[in-house]
């Protein structure tokens, strides 16, 4: 049975939008019936993600309802986390700020970089980039000359 | 692709010397001086035709947890997942970064992100040979930055990994980290969208 999700209208509580029977050739290939896809509101140049669920099903997606879901999933186990933590600890969940994993990403990577950020090496300093062609006196005027295509012939 | 100085840049591929970052929504240049704030973007007013940036791109992990995150200001740039590229080492971010915050495994965020056709690639050498070079436009922005009495940012491994693929190849990139921008006035030739 294939089943089409294309949108949250159709699951979990799927009523039945249109039906019909297709073939699975020598080599295992089928073809949808446009009327099947039509009714599954599913345009041409669509890209759906196929998998099979517990009962045998096979399930075609829109990754945006992948996405959506996993969005979901995530707000729900970050929801759920900080309410332990909170609790745990004392505090009113209620009162718990979300926080941002981007921002936070972001706060790891400058400490990560502020520990990192060596001073062996000054700004000034030669650095060999015959690679990537970027400038030997960094941040000096002949740098970005010399970026620019106007450095010394 | 390298951004050797005396070929000059590709067009329409390899930005100049000093490309400036772009606003995602207008695509036009943010008129951003030194270390000042970028100014808040308006939102586009209704029927008006997006003007971001387009795949392409070299995707940060920033912005993956922000549209991870239903962050407002990626919701009209999802159009730019399928075909960028996320170097592996930021996947790895994504995935710890998920796992920390809400528990869900690496194998529940990576086939959604391949559903939507982002292109996970393990970083090249020939990108990693920026990263000197990245450093020292970093060590050089920093050191600036400290003369005029201001606060600078630094790069990760993970920002020099982005940025030295993103030289490597001509992509722009997008992320949410505004530090990226301010060193184009080091001579860092990469566009820069920021979500």
């Amino acid at each position: 049975m294939l089943v089409f999700i294309h949108t949250w209208t159709y699951y979990p509580h799927m009523t039945e939008l249109a039906r019909e029977s297709l073939q699975v050739d020598r080599l295992r290939r089928t073809t949808i019936p446009r009327d099947i896809l039509t009714a599954a509101g599913i345009p041409p140049g669509s890209v759906l993600v196929a998998h099979v669920d517990e009962r045998g099903r096979i399930v075609l997606e829109s990754p945006q309802l992948l996405l959506e879901q996993l969005q979901d999933a995530i707000a729900a186990g970050i929801a759920a986390r900080a309410t332990s933590d909170a609790t745990a600890e004392g505090r009113d969940p209620a009162q718990e700020p979300a926080g941002s994993m981007a921002e936070e990403l972001l706060t790891e990577r400058a400490a990560e970089a502020l520990a990192e950020a060596d001073d062996d090496n000054p700004a000034g300093s030669p650095v060999d980039d015959s690679a990537g062609g970027l400038p030997r006196d960094p941040g000096g005027a002949s740098a970005r000359a010399e970026v620019n295509g106007d450095g010394p012939a | 692709m390298s951004n050797d100085p005396t070929s000059g840049p590709v067009p329409g591929l390899v930005p100049g010397p000093g490309a400036p970052a772009v606003s995602p929504r207008t695509g036009v240049p943010e008129q951003q001086q030194g270390n000042d704030p970028v100014p808040a973007l308006p939102a586009p007013s209704e029927g008006q035709e997006f003007a971001g940036p387009r795949a392409p791109l070299v995707l940060d992990a920033s912005f993956v947890l922000a549209v991870l995150q239903r962050d407002p200001r990626t919701t009209e740039l999802l159009d730019c997942l399928p075909g960028s590229v996320l170097l592996s080492v930021n996947l790895g971010e994504v995935f710890y970064k998920v796992y920390e915050k809400s528990g869900l495994a690496p194998t529940q965020v990576e086939p959604v992100l391949r559903a939507f056709g982002v292109d996970l690639v393990d970083l090249p050498a020939a990108a990693a040979r920026h990263f000197p070079a990245l450093r020292a436009i970093d060590r050089a922005a920093r050191t600036s930055a400290k003369a005029a009495g201001a606060k600078a940012g630094n790069l990760s491994l993970a920002d020099v990994s982005v940025l030295g693929y993103a030289r490597e190849t001509g992509l722009p990139v997008l992320t949410g980290d505004r530090h990226w921008t301010n060193l184009r006035d080091h001579g860092l030739d990469v566009v820069v969208h920021l979500y």
